[in-house]
């Protein structure tokens, strides 16, 4: 697979290559700021860009705005956005052109380099990895009289994981559970939810998180 | 009573008066003319745009002429402080909102306008007043020069011995109504002007204001330092650690001497990041401040300076925190520069008491033009200075070294 990779401070970008390369991953590019990263995606045409939010020369969240940019002239190129902090309102921005191929997570997750390499693969086979901290801003802020107070623990587990961009297969695998019981929970979520979608993939991850940020009341 | 009111005219009083009016009569003259060509030629001049700008500088002009005004108080035993105000805000056209909006700028224009009229009217009744004294005192030694003797409208003299004993009977009572009248041309000019230019409580919490913001943005500079400071430092040296040991624990059974390899970056990363947590910990507040005072910790800085100092303070042990941190943090930033810009040889830092002030140097011989308008770390400190009521100064003239000086009110 070939990455390009935006990263400024030196000693990540480096262990970051390391990492992929460990994994057998093609590191095509490495840059240190938001146009290089445009300008990188274009020439190369990379299966996934992995960017740092925040980039030289603003020093804000010129990675994610120069991420947005390089789909917009290279449509569907896969971008996994790291940060050192997350915020719901990010992931919204990634998440809002609806054809997914999208990540967001925080940079803490590179500690565990096979789930992190996991994560690239998805995003890069088109499906979303969201962090679960994002997950987890969202489902705290809930209001009274909340439908997702009447799923049981396991169901709400499972909306986490499948928020975070699971498959069912993956949700399984991680509750040390079988494919059969995670799809019953999904329909029973949904249910409950009253998210009538019968797609499965990076679609339902969508509804899902479109569900989860317009009851939490937050406009995208 | 009677004495001192009889001898007036014998004492420096008069002839101070006499400078104040004569002053007053030429501040006038460019008060006067100075309202015409400075604002009101401005205001005239705004559809153009250039007097928008040449509107600021008139009320710098003004108010500096005032201030000139409010000092030439004090040969009239009538000083008025000098205008402490500051006009806030972001950019020039904000200041001249403030500016224009200060009560006190249109009472410094009344009284520029006025200052023609009051100035001439107070140096003709003074200067006459006290010339007809002076000349009645003094008859006898130009009396003589006067080819028809002098004139009393009944009589005509034309005896000096007559003009001696004339001036002694007509000349004290004369010189001391003289005085007075002089007394009170200058006197009701400098109330005048202290009535119209002296400052209020008003202005001074307006100041009390800008330098509490002041505060607040460089509190919030701070924060934003630390947070950059975490965020490329420690933060990341953590998350960096966190992916080598995993790399290694994956590696460990199929690559040893991979995994023998991400361990030891990362037990490097972790020696740097407690370097880096303890350095930002000491940015924050050095612990040698709050248990040893300034004298200690300042002697701290100047051996971790690679540029050599001296130092010498002669300040009580301990001095209110806030004061010591300022202190501090002054003398820290003045040394970053001039380990980094200055290319000094030497750097002096001293500290004293002066007055109820804490007043501490940095002087170093480098090459100077340290602009201290630009540079957060500059900004920073005047914020930090002037919200206790200090004072911030940089002296730093291309080529011959840079003097950084604080003055803080540490009330002992």
């Amino acid at each position: 697979m070939r990455i390009v990779i935006a990263e400024d401070l030196v000693l990540l970008r480096d262990g970051l290559v390391r990492l992929l390369h460990a994994h057998g991953h093609e590191v095509v590019a490495a840059v240190g700021d938001g146009p290089s990263l445009v300008e990188a995606i274009e020439e190369h045409r990379p299966d996934i860009a992995i960017v740092d939010v925040r980039l030289p020369p603003s020093q804000r969240d010129e990675g994610l705005r120069a991420a947005l940019e390089a789909r917009a002239r290279v449509p569907g190129t896969p971008v996994l956005v790291l940060s050192q902090y997350v915020e719901e309102s990010y992931a919204a921005e990634l998440l809002a052109d609806g054809t997914g191929a999208v990540g967001y997570l925080l940079k803490d997750r590179v500690a565990d380099p096979s789930d992190f390499v996991a994560q690239v693969d998805r995003v890069a086979a088109g499906g979303t990895a969201i962090d679960q901290e994002v997950v987890s801003q969202l489902l705290a802020r809930r209001r009274a009289d909340d439908p997702l107070q009447e799923l049981t623990p396991r169901e709400r587990e499972v909306l986490e994981l499948m928020a975070q961009g699971l498959s069912n297969a993956a949700i399984a695998q991680k509750l040390v559970v079988t494919d059969g019981a995670v799809e019953k929970h999904v329909t029973n979520i949904f249910g409950k939810l009253g998210v009538h979608t019968a797609a499965g993939g990076n679609l339902r991850v969508l509804a899902v998180l479109a569900w989860l940020r317009a009851e939490s009341g937050t406009t995208p | 009573m009677l004495s001192r009111i009889a001898k007036l005219p014998l004492t420096a009083t008069p002839w101070k008066d006499l400078a104040y009016v004569s002053l007053g009569l030429a501040s006038g003259i460019f008060g006067l003319t100075w309202v015409f060509v400075g604002p009101v030629l401005s205001l005239c001049l705004i559809i153009t745009l250039i007097g928008i700008p040449k509107l600021y500088g008139d009320v710098w002009i003004t108010r500096w002429w005032c201030d000139l005004e409010r000092l030439r108080g004090g040969l009239a035993g009538v000083p008025v402080e000098r205008s402490h105000r500051t006009w806030a805000g972001d950019g020039f056209l904000a200041r001249l909102r403030g500016a224009l909006t200060d009560p006190m700028t249109w009472r410094e224009l009344v009284w520029l306008a006025l200052s023609f009229g009051v100035g001439t009217a107070c140096f003709v009744a003074g200067v006459t007043a006290w010339s007809i004294g002076l000349g009645f005192l003094t008859l006898p030694l130009w009396g003589w020069a006067l080819p028809d003797g002098v004139e009393l409208g009944v009589a005509t003299m034309h005896s000096v011995w007559w003009m001696i004993v004339f001036a002694a009977i007509t000349g004290p009572p004369l010189a001391i109504l003289g005085a007075w009248g002089l007394r009170g041309s200058a006197w009701g000019q400098a109330k005048l002007i202290e009535v119209l230019l002296e400052g209020n409580e008003q202005e001074r919490i307006a100041e009390l204001q800008v330098s509490r913001a002041g505060a607040v943005d460089a509190a919030a500079i701070e924060l934003r330092r630390i947070e950059r400071d975490l965020h490329d430092g420690a933060q990341a040296r953590l998350v960096a650690l966190a992916m080598e040991i995993g790399m290694a624990r994956e590696q460990i059974e199929r690559d040893p001497e991979a995994a023998a390899a991400a361990l030891a970056n990362a037990h490097e990363d972790a020696k740097t990041a407690l370097v880096e947590l303890r350095d930002l910990a000491r940015g924050i507040h050095p612990a040698i401040l709050t248990d040893r005072g300034l004298d200690a910790a300042v002697s701290a800085l100047a051996a971790r300076c690679p540029v050599p100092c001296t130092v010498s303070l002669d300040v009580p042990d301990r001095m209110p925190a806030a004061i010591e941190s300022a202190a501090y943090f002054t003398i820290a930033e003045a040394l970053a520069n001039v380990a980094k810009h200055s290319g000094a040889t030497r750097c002096e830092i001293s500290g004293r008491i002066d007055q109820g002030m804490l007043v501490v140097k940095v002087h170093d011989d480098g090459v100077g033009g340290l602009d201290a308008a630009r540079g957060t770390g500059i900004l920073g400190l005047r914020g930090r200075v002037e919200a206790l009521d200090g004072k911030l100064l940089v002296a730093s003239p291309a080529g011959k070294g840079t003097l950084l000086r604080a003055e803080l009110p540490c009330g002992s």
